[in-house]
């Protein structure tokens, strides 16, 4: 049964260099329209994935996204490149949007609506130990169990892919507490997947 | 045996390490091998990781594409408005020359055709009228054309074509009158936009019919030769998971589409897109009186776009409405009235507080069953990006359900009725009107609207 996937699929689609990214932006500052072209090209996914896991549906994440770029449209004048790198900054933004879904949907009492309760997870045999998930729903399930730093170094490292170090930029600590942080995430996530049963009879 | 703790840093070091190794595409197992002492602890881990990258968010390539296009719209807008303070007032003129001659590049690799066949029998003068604006003395031959052109294309799908560009025309077309302010153009292009939506799908039904008669015929013939049908190629599309009677698909299915059907739903797709980016535009920076109207093909663009579908892709479980509607403000509440079919992004409120008579953006999810509604109340900045500022937000569950509950707000709905069929492709028209009748913890309070000043909500 422990057919466990091999390898983690890093999400990064791009070989570009740091002095890439910043000839880039340099361009975008600039106002060339074509730049702007290139950052959605080379940022969306990454962006869109992170929201992704901290939203609950890809409809949000996909408004999420958009909103993002129009922000980094607007703000980009104000970038300095210094010590942070131009993903950390775009992942600000992006987690300053997620942060404010947030406060909207706080005031929403009902169900989000797209967050119907996965079939799959119904059928478990109760005693068996789970290693996957059987898709994106049910981990935004289990991630709703974690604490919000937990959250956001999860999405960070796994959704947009960011180093240790980017993500240390955007969530302003140090590199040794990210990374105590993705551990106890996932040592938290692991106790997550586990079907409600068996998890019972885990000492907490 | 080393044995460390779960919140021994060195455990931390040890997973990131592993993590990065992952990534770069080693197995579990080769990095258990290195840490032999902390086998056990790190595996259940490491795998946790791992079914968690498994599920990775995935984004697909139209949604991804859409969202790219209206991204570089905003991005020009962006621009132009940036140089407008440089070089005077901003345009729409100037923006629309500037579509124009990319968009008839575009259109003439598709439709030479139909250059060919204007220049040929219209003359000149037709072939001139092309890029015309209604305000121009060629438009009438512009539109004697159109109507030539399509009184002599027959092919279901030629026809089907031919209005998804006059669409594009007559939204191209509706972005330069919004500048100029003549509503009663306006209202006529947005009526237009409409008709030729509703005739390429018509066309484009034909067509699915006659490729499922095809096919029938072709199931019915023994001779098992593969056909140019039968050697189309597959789409794939997601599985509806939503509904319990296809609890047994897999996630993706594989679907047969007839070619000449795809490239018609693409293109269908590709001009809906356009039309909404460019109006979405012609939006921001018609006067506010013109907005309605834009508004109107914007949120038809929009529907457009979210209904096509390709055959046997499964309709969304629910699906994000907003529209246009009015408030009332009386002594006893605020009213809002409007239909909610479809998204729209800005209002003509301007930077004030929603008054008696203003034109608001409302949304809502309307459920393909037709049973929920999610009711906001939007209010934006006049001219720009939009800004988070009011939210009224409520949600109704069930036909007979006659209050809306908004957080911190109560919405009595004096009346809503599905418009329309219940539960078609097209989504379903609600009309609703409503009374706020408590504001909650806000009673008597000012909530400040950025951008839009504060507004003042009575006392019961």
């Amino acid at each position: 049964m422990n057919q466990e996937p091999a390898r983690i699929h890093s999400g990064a689609e791009t070989s570009l260099t740091d002095g890439d990214i910043a000839a880039i932006v340099q361009q975008a500052q600039n106002g060339e329209a074509a730049a702007f072209g290139q950052l959605y090209e080379i940022y969306s996914d990454r962006v869109f994935r992170y929201v992704a896991y901290r939203v609950d549906s890809d409809a949000d994440a996909e408004d999420i996204t958009e909103d993002v770029f129009i922000r980094m449209l607007e703000a980009i004048g104000s970038f300095k490149w210094r010590n942070v790198p131009f993903s950390a900054w775009l992942m600000r933004i992006a987690h300053n949007r997620v942060i404010d879904h947030y406060r909207r949907g706080r005031l929403r009492t009902a169900t989000p609506l797209d967050d119907a309760p996965p079939l799959a997870s119904r059928d478990r045999d109760p005693q068996e130990r789970v290693d996957t998930f059987s898709d994106l729903q049910e981990l935004r399930v289990a991630m709703a169990g974690l604490t919000d730093l937990q959250r956001q170094v999860i999405s960070l490292r796994f959704g947009s892919d960011l180093s240790i170090a980017e993500t240390a930029h955007v969530m302003n600590r140090n590199e040794g507490a990210v990374k105590a942080l993705q551990h106890s995430a996932i040592r938290a996530l692991r106790r997550l997947m586990l079907p409600r049963n068996a998890d019972a009879g885990e000492t907490p | 045996m080393t044995t460390l703790q779960p919140d021994d840093p060195a455990l931390s070091e040890v997973i990131d390490e592993c993590l990065e190794a992952l990534k770069r595409g080693e197995s579990i197992d080769d990095c258990l091998s290195r840490h032999p002492d902390i086998a056990d602890e790190l595996r259940p881990l490491l795998t946790a990781a791992v079914a968690m990258a498994d599920v990775a968010p995935t984004r697909d390539d139209t949604t991804r594409r859409v969202a790219h296009t209206r991204f570089e719209g905003a991005v020009r807008h962006h621009l132009a408005t940036n140089q407008r303070s440089a070089s005077g007032r901003f345009s729409i003129r100037d923006w629309w020359n500037t579509r124009a001659s990319g968009w008839t590049r575009i259109w003439a690799v598709g439709f030479a055709s139909m250059a060919l066949f204007v220049v040929l029998s219209t003359g000149a003068a037709a072939y001139a009228s092309t890029d015309a604006l209604p305000d121009s003395p060629l438009y009438p031959v512009k539109r004697a054309t159109e109507h030539a052109r399509l009184a002599i294309t027959f092919s279901d799908e030629s026809r089907a074509i031919y209005h998804l560009e006059l669409i594009e025309r007559r939204t191209l077309e509706l972005a330069a009158v919004a500048e100029s302010g003549d509503q009663a153009r306006a209202e006529e292009l947005s009526r237009d936009v409409l008709k030729n939506i509703e005739f390429a799908r018509v066309e484009a039904g034909y067509m699915e019919a006659d490729v499922a008669q095809a096919e029938a015929v072709q199931q019915t013939d023994a001779t098992g030769q593969l056909s140019d049908e039968a050697a189309a190629p597959t789409i794939a599309v997601a599985a509806d998971d939503g509904d319990a009677s296809s609890a047994e698909v897999t996630d993706i299915v594989q679907v047969r589409v007839d070619p000449r059907l795809r490239a018609y739903i693409e293109a269908e797709r590709e001009t809906a897109a356009r039309a909404y980016a460019t109006l979405q535009i012609a939006h921001q920076i018609a006067p506010p009186h013109m907005r309605p109207h834009v508004l109107n093909a914007l949120t038809l663009a929009e529907q457009r776009y979210r209904t096509t579908r390709f055959p046997g892709e499964p309709a969304p479980i629910s699906r994000t409405l907003f529209a246009q509607g009015v408030v009332r403000i009386t002594d006893s509440g605020m009213t809002i009235s409007g239909k909610l079919p479809f998204e729209i992004s800005h209002n003509a409120l301007g930077n004030r507080p929603p008054q008696d008579g203003d034109v608001v953006a409302v949304g809502g999810y309307v459920r393909d069953d037709g049973v929920l509604l999610v009711l906001r109340l939007y209010a934006f900045e006049a001219e720009g990006v939009v800004e988070d500022q009011i939210w009224l937000q409520s949600e109704a569950l069930g036909r007979n359900e006659d209050v809306l509950f908004i957080p911190g707000f109560n919405v009595s709905v004096d009346d809503w009725s599905q418009v329309g069929p219940p539960a078609t492709d097209q989504g379903s028209w609600v009309y609703v009107q409503g009374t706020v009748t408590d504001y909650g913890a806000v009673n008597g309070e000012e909530i400040n609207l950025l951008g839009a000043g504060p507004i003042l909500f009575p006392q019961p």
